[in-house]
């Protein structure tokens, strides 16, 4: 799937820029440097890094919809369990970053005698339908909002927040921004390439208001967001 | 055969079809509700959010995005090279017809079948699913609301909320008909169905198709919100995604996205934030285990160069919340978005469609509004509507679109009102004839009024009065006038303080 073949429809790139050219009154001169506007943070800014993010985080996630549990790393083996053993999974997928805190959902997991799913063994997300749980960290959280962030890589899929009926995340205190304007921060120097291909920002779980403007959940994606905040975690 | 809702026969004619529509009690009661809920539920979550800097806020969005307008060369270019280093292919489309055959061509080189699709105002404005469709391409609507419309051949009239103008028993219909559903008038149990339908399709689907709510120069990401998920399914199972996104969406960079995010739910559906805000930058990765291989973005022109022209640029900053529709007592009285005749509706609908389709199709659009301001106020980049309404109206008398009965009446009373004496004559004859009127037979003594005949009412004009005297009644001018009243005050009077 490379995809090198070409589209000999529509314009090519410098007739289409000649027709914007045009419209603002500039037709032979090229594209001057410009500097986009500076964001007035006194205005935009809701939320600032000496809020208490923890407290901020976890209202705005429950306003939002999500089931919110707090935890702290001494604690988080007996919680997880009690969150697991509550949700009774029989299958679930993982997407949790190698290291500790995979190793300690994959024990709780066989502690209830839920099965991991491998969901590498299957193409795209296929493995993912048969789940009924998707346990993950974040990529990171917002607390203005109660946001979730999730990322694409090789052991995140995209697949595991969105396809099974209900999604767990673990969120350690330090992954929590202030406002959406500390998460897309986007650092000078970096290449488009290093960010990963799918940032996805979850703020409760599925839902639509479609059928007569009555609010009902997971019509898509799962219906039931848990998120287990650890304290002390960086 | 039954005309297109959004692609009518050219001129559109507005009137028989908001006339309908104000007969039908049950979708006015639908559409109130709805848009004014919507409406009041922005102004709690903006002032709880925002208090004072609401306004402050919506100035900075639309700072920013008149900024990116003006030097949209210089974006665009930039959107183009960052996302093909990330490793999309972008491709030009001047208008409709090229950017169905663009997506055309892609499906085609990839012999997709079935096509998931999120929805996308523009592809709704080009009528791409029917070009797909005759290439054998199954396209499926995910977004609830798109699909309930697809399954029911209907059209969307609301850009956030595509089905306002439906009930669930419509709905229950539509699943029993097309999908062989069981019949059931709960909201819950028809997602369910929905949602395990559409599974099957997510899980076979070769092709994924989106819009996109915004372009971001400095990283070439292409931004998606939902709330149901459904364009992340679209965008993650199949191999190839096909962006379809208008020229307008840049924003410069990400910082400026976190300010249009922090409006954009917030005034389409009074939300703090949509559920799912997804930002793709690029094709999977290498490692990556899932995402598609390609990712193509197909940026559209199509009429909005014309529209990038001062004075109607400021227009290119919507952002496709809908709010103005919600605010709007227009839109909401003619039923909705299909009196519109057109993809866009709404406030905004009536500026772009004209300008988009020609004044001479959509005549009655500029003049489909009160100018009471609503949408203004409610807009999150501060485009001044009722000031384009009134500049598409003087657009509209210079080409002459307007009927010649209106040109002629308006010189008249433009000579009538330069000449004193004309002035005179004029007040003099519509008093007398007014008068006359009101005493006459088939005026107030045929009036269907309860209390005792009063000849000063007129309940029914002849000609162009017709329209007035339709809903309520006219009060005859009295026998003296007010500047003879004046005069006869003398000029003593004035000096007396205190008024008649």
């Amino acid at each position: 799937m490379s995809g090198e073949f070409s589209v000999s429809v529509g314009l090519d790139r410098q007739a289409f820029m000649a027709r914007v050219r045009a419209a603002l009154g500039r037709p032979d001169s090229p594209p001057a440097a410009v500097s986009p506007p500076d964001i007035d943070e006194s205005v935009a800014r809701l939320a600032g890094p000496r809020d208490d993010l923890v407290a901020l985080f976890c209202q705005r996630a429950q306003a939002a919809g999500m089931v919110v549990h707090a935890t702290t790393s001494a604690t988080l083996r007996v919680d997880l369990a009690a969150a697991l053993e509550a949700l009774a999974p029989r299958a679930a997928c993982v997407s949790v970053a190698e290291g500790s805190l995979r190793e300690t959902v994959l024990e709780g997991l066989r502690r209830i005698g839920c099965g991991a799913i491998d969901w590498r063994a299957k193409g795209g997300l296929e493995a993912h339908y048969d789940a009924d749980l998707g346990v993950t960290d974040v990529w990171a959280a917002v607390a203005e909002s109660g946001s979730l962030v999730l990322a694409s890589d090789a052991v995140h899929s995209r697949g595991t927040f969105l396809v099974p009926p209900v999604h767990l995340a673990l969120v350690p205190a330090g992954a929590i921004a202030a406002d959406l304007l500390d998460l897309l921060a986007f650092p000078e120097g970096r290449t488009p390439a290093e960010l990963p291909a799918a940032v996805v920002l979850v703020t409760g779980p599925s839902k639509t208001a479609d059928i007569e403007g009555i609010l009902i959940t997971g019509v898509h994606g799962p219906r039931e967001v848990h998120v287990l905040v650890i304290r002390d975690a960086v | 055969m039954t005309e297109h809702p959004l692609h009518p026969r050219l001129p559109f004619d507005m009137k028989p079809r908001a006339a309908l529509a104000a007969e039908d009690a049950l979708l006015q009661q639908f559409i109130f509700t709805a848009t004014h809920e919507k409406d009041r539920g922005r102004v709690r979550v903006c002032q709880r959010a925002f208090g004072e800097r609401y306004d402050a806020l919506r100035g900075l969005a639309g700072a920013i995005k008149q900024h990116t307008l003006d030097h949209l060369d210089s974006y665009l270019e930039r959107f183009i090279d960052r996302a093909e280093a990330a490793g999309a292919r972008v491709h030009f489309a001047a208008d409709a017809e090229q950017a169905n055959a663009i997506g055309a061509r892609i499906a085609e080189a990839h012999g997709c079948r079935l096509c998931v699709k999120s929805k996308s105002m523009v592809t709704e404005e080009t009528g791409l699913v029917p070009v797909l469709e005759r290439l054998g391409v199954e396209v499926v609507e995910t977004d609830l609301g798109e699909f309930i419309i697809q399954l029911d051949h209907d059209a969307p009239s609301h850009i956030v909320t595509p089905m306002i103008h439906k009930d669930r028993r419509s709905v229950a219909r539509a699943f029993v008909r097309e999908l062989g559903a069981e019949y059931t008038e709960d909201p819950e149990r028809l997602t369910r169905i929905a949602r395990e339908h559409m599974r099957t399709k997510y899980r076979r689907a070769d092709l994924g198709i989106s819009g996109a709510n915004f372009l971001v120069a400095e990283t070439g990401s292409i931004v998606l919100c939902t709330n149901e998920g459904n364009a992340d399914f679209s965008v993650s199972g199949p191999p190839v995604h096909v962006v379809f996104a208008g020229i307008e969406k840049v924003v410069p960079a990400l910082r400026h996205l976190a300010v249009f995010l922090k409006l954009l739910a917030r005034s389409a559906t009074a939300q703090e934030q949509t559920v799912y805000t997804t930002i793709i930058t690029g094709p999977r990765r290498p490692a990556d285990h899932d995402g598609p291989g390609e990712v193509h973005v197909v940026l559209v022109d199509n009429g909005r160069t014309e529209i990038l022209r001062a004075p109607t640029r400021e227009l290119l900053r919507c952002i496709r919340c809908g709010a103005c529709l919600n605010a709007c007592p227009v839109y909401r009285k003619v039923g909705g978005g299909h009196a519109y005749g057109a993809v866009y509706s709404g406030p905004i609908g009536a500026v772009i469609t004209p300008l988009f389709k020609g004044i001479e199709n959509y005549p009655d659009l500029p003049r489909a509004s009160s100018l009471c301001g609503a949408c203004f106020e409610a807009c999150p980049v501060k485009i001044d509507l009722p000031r384009q309404l009134v500049w598409l109206r003087r657009e509209s008398v210079e080409q002459k679109v307007t009927r010649w009965r209106e040109r002629l009446m308006y010189r008249l009373w433009a000579a009538t009102l330069e000449r004193p004496w004309a002035f005179g004559l004029a007040r003099f004859l519509q008093r007398w004839l007014l008068r006359w009127r009101a005493r006459s037979r088939d005026s107030g003594s045929q009036g269907q009024r309860e209390s005792p005949l009063d000849p000063r009412w007129m309940t029914a004009l002849p000609g162009p009065g017709r329209g007035w005297t339709e809903c309520r009644d006219l009060l005859a001018p009295p026998s003296g006038t007010f500047r003879k009243w004046w005069r006869s005050r003398g000029r003593g009077a004035e000096s007396k303080g205190g008024g008649p």
